[in-house]
């Protein structure tokens, strides 16, 4: 055996599977944003509504939500119960 | 690609979840809703000083649906859920029942699970709502 096949087999094998397993960990995770309690959190505000049922016309019976900043201090309050937590 | 619409998205990431969460959620929401006919509906976002003043508002802000409407809100900045029933939500979720829901959620996102824990979250809350009466109100 040549000291090049000596090395291709000992150094570059092993070489090439550690890189193939660090791009798919690494590039696995990469990809999903991941929440750590304690980190800022630097996303857009969302709001998600639950799906309307099937339609067969273009119109259904959800009214369409107005957007931006709810008023503050508006004296119609809807809410009658629910619980806080904070972690 | 153009170079500069990359690095406007570099500054604010599109959207906290990734597809697979996304589909997540809203089967989570849908399904809820769907059995048991209160909307629920998920925010995730900036709560303010107030946190629970912010979530009635934002409860109040959902207009004619918000009777039969429960708002859960994150806000993992601030570490702060808030859960906000509406008058006939509230019938069928008491705030003892919403506590022990939001004690679980609270307990996933210490962990960092962010989307387990609000689908856990909803399906005891769906769960305990049981299924719509037959009686019209």
């Amino acid at each position: 055996m040549t000291v090049v096949e000596t090395l291709l087999i000992y150094v570059g094998i092993p070489a090439l599977a550690f890189a193939l397993l660090a791009v798919l960990v690494l590039g696995g995770s990469a990809r999903t944003p991941r929440y750590r309690p304690g980190r800022a959190w630097a996303h857009e505000d969302v709001w998600y509504l639950p799906r309307p049922p099937a339609v067969s016309g273009p119109s259904h019976a959800a009214p369409a939500l107005t957007g931006g900043a709810p008023t503050v201090g508006s004296d119609r309050r809807t809410a009658r119960g629910g619980a806080s937590g904070t972690w | 690609m153009v170079p500069g619409e990359d690095e406007d998205r570099s500054g604010v990431p599109a959207g906290p979840f990734s597809p697979k969460q996304l589909a997540r959620l809203d089967e989570a929401l849908t399904l809820s809703s769907r059995e048991t006919g209160v909307q629920f509906s998920l925010y995730v976002g900036v709560l303010e000083a107030s946190p629970r003043r912010m979530a009635e508002d934002l409860h109040a802000a959902l207009g004619a649906t918000a009777p039969d409407s429960v708002l859960v809100a994150v806000s993992p900045g601030e570490r702060r859920l808030e859960i906000v029933t509406g008058q006939n939500a509230a019938k069928r979720l008491p705030d003892r029942t919403c506590a022990l829901a939001a004690l679980s959620m609270t307990a996933s996102f210490s962990g960092g699970d962010l989307v387990g824990g609000i689908v856990n979250g909803l399906r005891m809350l769906a769960d305990q709502a049981g299924k719509p009466s037959l009686t019209p109100r």
